[in-house]
């Protein structure tokens, strides 16, 4: 089922590329039933995962690497496919319809689509390997949405920001990944299981602490980090908000945000007994609750307010990674599903009312609960669940965090600073929606609107209205509560805490904790103003994008001086260079494998070959040879060049090898001729490829090169018998359609991999040789009107 | 100087004659040797190479249209949807469970190519791949000779 799942985005995508012109506008409503199907499907695996089995599908990709594509659905997974899939299927909704009037809006569909099957599979995924490839995909498809806009060069600049934040990130993750498996390996993992992760969570408790290890865990750390945005690494997230809102909802709070999370809390296990881990994520995450929540009071954009809401909850489910205690995998679960949800509807809903007021500043809105009831009154509950207001799913996952941090192992006093940092940024959350309910509700109607605002209909609000009502009903204990708990959180906490794990409020501390932080939080609003005043004092990590700037500043100019240093002569040099260091690593290889001069087998014997005529033949070889090294004129050159591949093709029919004498005549005499005619014309006297000047080294080169490629044929074919699977091939049973003709079996059949990476060079050649010859011919086509460097320009936009 | 021109159109005439006469031969040549690669010596980089060779003699031989069609095909494209059909079938036997590329026979046998199975596929594939490749090159080498040529003819008539 879950390659089938896959599959099908896999076939999707493309075809959708093919098939959106003739759809048109109507390919989001089309497209939003692919992930509406997976959602559906993934819904029926919920009993069978929730009683802890694990539904684990493999493909056997390179059996010769021990290279496997796993697929597993565990409850954790499982948890996280459904937020990104019934995700996606709102998102899609929503974007379908705010989108219909746009015609360049059917490519983002793609993307789109594209985009939930990477962060599904990622999800899925149980290997390095695979984790890997999504993440990129992800990346990918996350720059083409936030690019989409591409002719604004503020959009061009933060899509590359966040290309290189997020395809950077999966670079640290992969290193870190890496050196874990080589951990694994040196204490005893097979090399097959060690990529997997299912494998290395089982053999985690032999793992010696190591340099390796804690430099595993700090990358690992860094570059899941960096996606699920905690500072300081925040900075891309808020340059990449600046397109279309559901394009970013998905982007940053469905997607690519989650996928940190779903790392984080996936690799949690392994790593519950080291300290450096632990600690890190602590302070990581409660840095960025309390930073984030400082920052969106100070906001008056809301997508900025909600956008460090987003990392201040991101902190929250952090911090819990990091304690990883039982209680704490209960808390991440709950907190995944309540604020997600809540986070989700808001940026629907912040979409839907900037849409009908053409703006998405707060000073501008107002009385919005008489002109848009629905859309303003989802808002505010959303944004209450947010904040942990009793009885909405938020409290519940606030209550839970702070039973997690009381009960966690962490020593007394780390856990008193912590609920002290926990109940400020609680504090200021309160402070945040009180400032949403103020700006949206309380305020006067504003005079600066454009249009008078109206409700939107119903099937607009339909996704919002159901992520609202589930993010609330969550906290309400009731059937939604029990179900969702039974058969979502508790298995999947279970995954985490590699035991059963019961999910339950209990009156306790941890509950008059949370309800006395509402106490700093109300007398906060008294002096809201003041506060927004203290607070802008804080850093916006703008330092740090001013620090990325001029890193890719230097990047770009270092790469300039490199291509200088090492671009500025002719082709024919650089073909010599590469011939005089493929010699020079040639000469190594047979100098340090000592290998001997190579003695001809005794008792070869080819049928119908004499000794006379192969001597008056090699003879030919090099004459002809000697009379092309010299030649003055094109007619000398072919004359040379047809004697020395027709001796040859002579001397390899005596040996009895016609097959290869046909393809040499077939290969070398037509194209031989064209290319030797080709050459002495004045085209290539102009390129710098003709043979005049250096001849002399020509000659050695040529000479050289020669001999070099006749020892190593000598060294490896007689050297080594006829390596293992050819001959076991020869020698096996004869297999149905294969002749006498062992070449193309080798091919086609034994290296077929081979080939198809020989065709995918001979594809990047051609089109290399096509830019080089057409792409010079053009004129040069005027400069785009805005020129100026992006990085000068991205600095201005903060 | 009436008949010298007319035996020089004529000697240009004959000559385009053997070189059509010789692409289109070379083209059935290819053809044959990838058919017959699973019986006979012979193999898809051959006759990729030989189809390339047999075009580019086409279009020097053959009249202003077919050589212009020849000319300003998407040899790009062709390579494209080959390499792109070579992985698709490595990936088809994944549905049955087996690994990336591994060989699969049918029970059918066509006339002239013997057996079919997916290696047949991929030397198809392989096929298409290397002659869109050496014909796309091989035609843009023959381009900029020809119109290197036709310049220095000028600029030795303007002398």
């Amino acid at each position: 089922m879950l390659s089938a799942l896959v599959l099908l985005y896999i076939i999707a995508t493309p075809a959708s590329i093919v098939f959106r012109r003739s759809l048109g506008s109507l390919s989001g409503w089309v497209l939003v039933v692919l992930p509406l199907i997976s959602f559906v499907a993934l819904c029926f695996a919920i009993p069978d995962v929730a009683t802890g089995e694990a539904i684990v599908e493999r493909l056997a990709w390179v059996a010769s690497l021990h290279l496997e594509l796993t697929l597993q659905l565990d409850a954790l997974s499982l948890l996280f496919a459904l937020l990104v899939t019934g995700w996606g299927t709102f998102a899609m909704l929503y974007m379908a319809q705010a989108l219909a009037n746009d015609r360049r809006a059917d490519l983002l569909f793609v993307y789109m689509f594209g985009f939930i099957g990477a962060l599904l599979a990622l999800m899925l995924a149980d290997g390095v390997l695979l984790l890997m490839a999504c993440w990129m995909l992800a990346a990918l498809f996350s720059y083409l949405m936030v690019g989409y806009q591409y002719a604004a060069s503020r959009v061009r600049y933060s899509a590359q920001q966040a290309l290189l934040a997020t395809a950077g990130s999966g670079f640290v993750l992969l290193t870190g990944l890496l050196m874990l498996s080589v951990v694994a390996q040196s204490s005893g993992v097979p090399a097959s299981d060690a990529y997997n992760f299912s494998a290395l969570l089982i053999a985690h408790e032999g793992f010696p602490s190591s340099t390796l290890l804690d430099l595993s865990i700090i990358l690992i750390i860094v570059g899941c980090l960096i996606l699920s945005v905690q500072i300081p690494l925040h900075f891309w997230l808020t340059n990449a908000i600046y397109n279309p809102a559901p394009i970013s909802t998905y982007l940053h709070i469905g997607g690519l945000v989650l996928a940190g999370v779903a790392v984080l809390v996936r690799l949690c296990p392994l790593f519950i007994d080291s300290l450096l881990w632990s600690y890190t994520l602590v302070l990581v995450g409660v840095s960025s609750f309390c930073y984030g929540a400082a920052m969106a009071l100070r906001q008056y954009d809301l997508k900025l307010w909600l956008t460090y809401a987003t990392i201040s909850k991101l902190g929250l489910l952090v911090l819990l990674a990091g304690i990883g205690s039982d209680d704490a995998a209960g808390a991440i679960m709950v907190g995944l599903l309540a604020f997600i949800s809540a986070i989700g509807a808001l940026f629907l809903l912040i979409g839907t009312m900037s849409r009908e007021t053409g703006t998405y500043d707060l000073r501008h809105l107002g009385q919005m609960h008489i002109a848009m009831p629905v859309t303003a009154w989802l808002m505010l509950l959303s944004a209450c669940s947010l904040a942990g207001v009793p009885l909405l799913g938020g409290f519940l996952a606030t209550e839970l965090l702070f039973e997690a941090v009381v009960r966690s192992s962490l020593p007394q006093i780390v856990r008193i600073f912590v609920i002290l940092l926990l109940a400020l940024g609680l504090a200021l959350s309160i402070v945040y929606v009180w400032r949403l309910v103020r700006h949206v509700v309380l305020a006067k109607r504003s005079s600066t609107l454009r249009r008078k605002p109206r409700e939107s209909p119903a099937h607009v609000l339909f996704g919002s209205g159901v992520l609202t009502s589930f993010s609330v009903a969550l906290g309400v204990p009731g059937a939604v509560w029990t179900l969702v708990v039974r058969n979502l959180v508790e298995p999947a906490a279970g995954v985490v805490a590699q035991a059963p794990v019961i999910v339950a409020m209990e009156p306790g501390w941890p509950l008059v904790f949370s309800l006395l932080t509402f106490i700093p939080g109300i007398m906060l609003i008294r002096y809201e103003q003041r506060l927004i005043i203290a607070l802008r004092v804080l850093p916006t990590g703008q330092h740090i994008n001013l620090l990325y700037d001029a890193g890719l500043v230097w990047v770009e100019r270092r790469a300039a001086n490199l291509a200088y240093l090492l671009q500025r002569s002719g082709t024919r040099d650089y073909l010599r260079l590469m011939v005089l260091a493929w010699l020079v690593v040639i000469a190594g290889i047979v100098m340090n494998t000592g290998s001997t001069w190579p003695t001809f087998p005794e008792g070869i014997t080819l049928p119908g070959f004499s000794a006379l005529p192969a001597v008056l033949l090699v003879a030919l070889v090099v004459v002809s040879t000697v009379v092309l090294l010299l030649a003055s004129s094109t007619r000398r050159t072919l004359l040379g060049l047809g004697g020395t591949v027709l001796s040859v093709v002579v001397l390899l029919l005596l040996a009895g090898a016609a097959d290869l004498a046909l393809t040499l005549l077939l290969v070398a005499i037509l194209p031989g001729g064209v290319l030797a005619l080709l050459l002495v014309s004045p085209v290539f006297r102009r390129a710098g490829l003709s043979p005049e000047g250096g001849r002399v080294l020509d000659i050695f080169m040529a000479v050289s090169v020669g001999l070099a490629m006749t020892m190593l044929t000598l060294l490896s074919g007689l050297q080594n018998p006829a390596s293992r699977p050819l001959a076991s091939y020869l020698e096996s049973a004869p297999i149905p359609g294969q002749s006498g003709n062992i070449l193309q079996v080798v091919l086609t059949d034994i290296r077929s991999l081979d080939t198809i990476s020989m065709l995918g060079v001979l594809f990047a050649a051609l089109l290399s040789v096509y830019s080089v010859f057409r792409l010079r011919r053009q004129p040069r086509t005027t400069q785009p009107a805005d020129t100026e460097p992006l990085s000068q320009e991205g600095r201005r936009y903060r | 100087m009436k008949n010298q021109r007319d035996t020089s159109a004529l000697r240009l005439r004959n000559a385009q004659n053997l070189l059509r006469w010789g692409g289109i031969v070379l083209l059935l040549l290819a053809l044959l040797l990838l058919l017959r690669s699973f019986q006979a010596p012979g193999n898809a980089i051959i006759s990729g190479v030989l189809t390339a060779q047999a075009l580019v003699l086409l279009a020097l031989g053959a009249g202003e249209q077919l050589a212009q069609r020849i000319f300003t095909f998407n040899y790009i494209a062709v390579a494209a949807v080959g390499f792109f059909a070579a992985a698709i079938w490595g990936t088809i036997v994944m549905l049955e469970g087996l690994p990336f590329f591994h060989a699969l026979w049918s029970e059918l046998s066509l006339p002239l190519v013997g057996t079919v199975g997916t290696p047949v596929l991929l030397a198809l594939a392989a096929y298409v791949v290397i002659a869109g490749v050496t014909t796309g090159c091989a035609l843009l080498f023959v381009e900029a000779w020809r119109t290197t040529r036709a310049g220095t003819a000028a600029r030795v008539r303007r002398k």
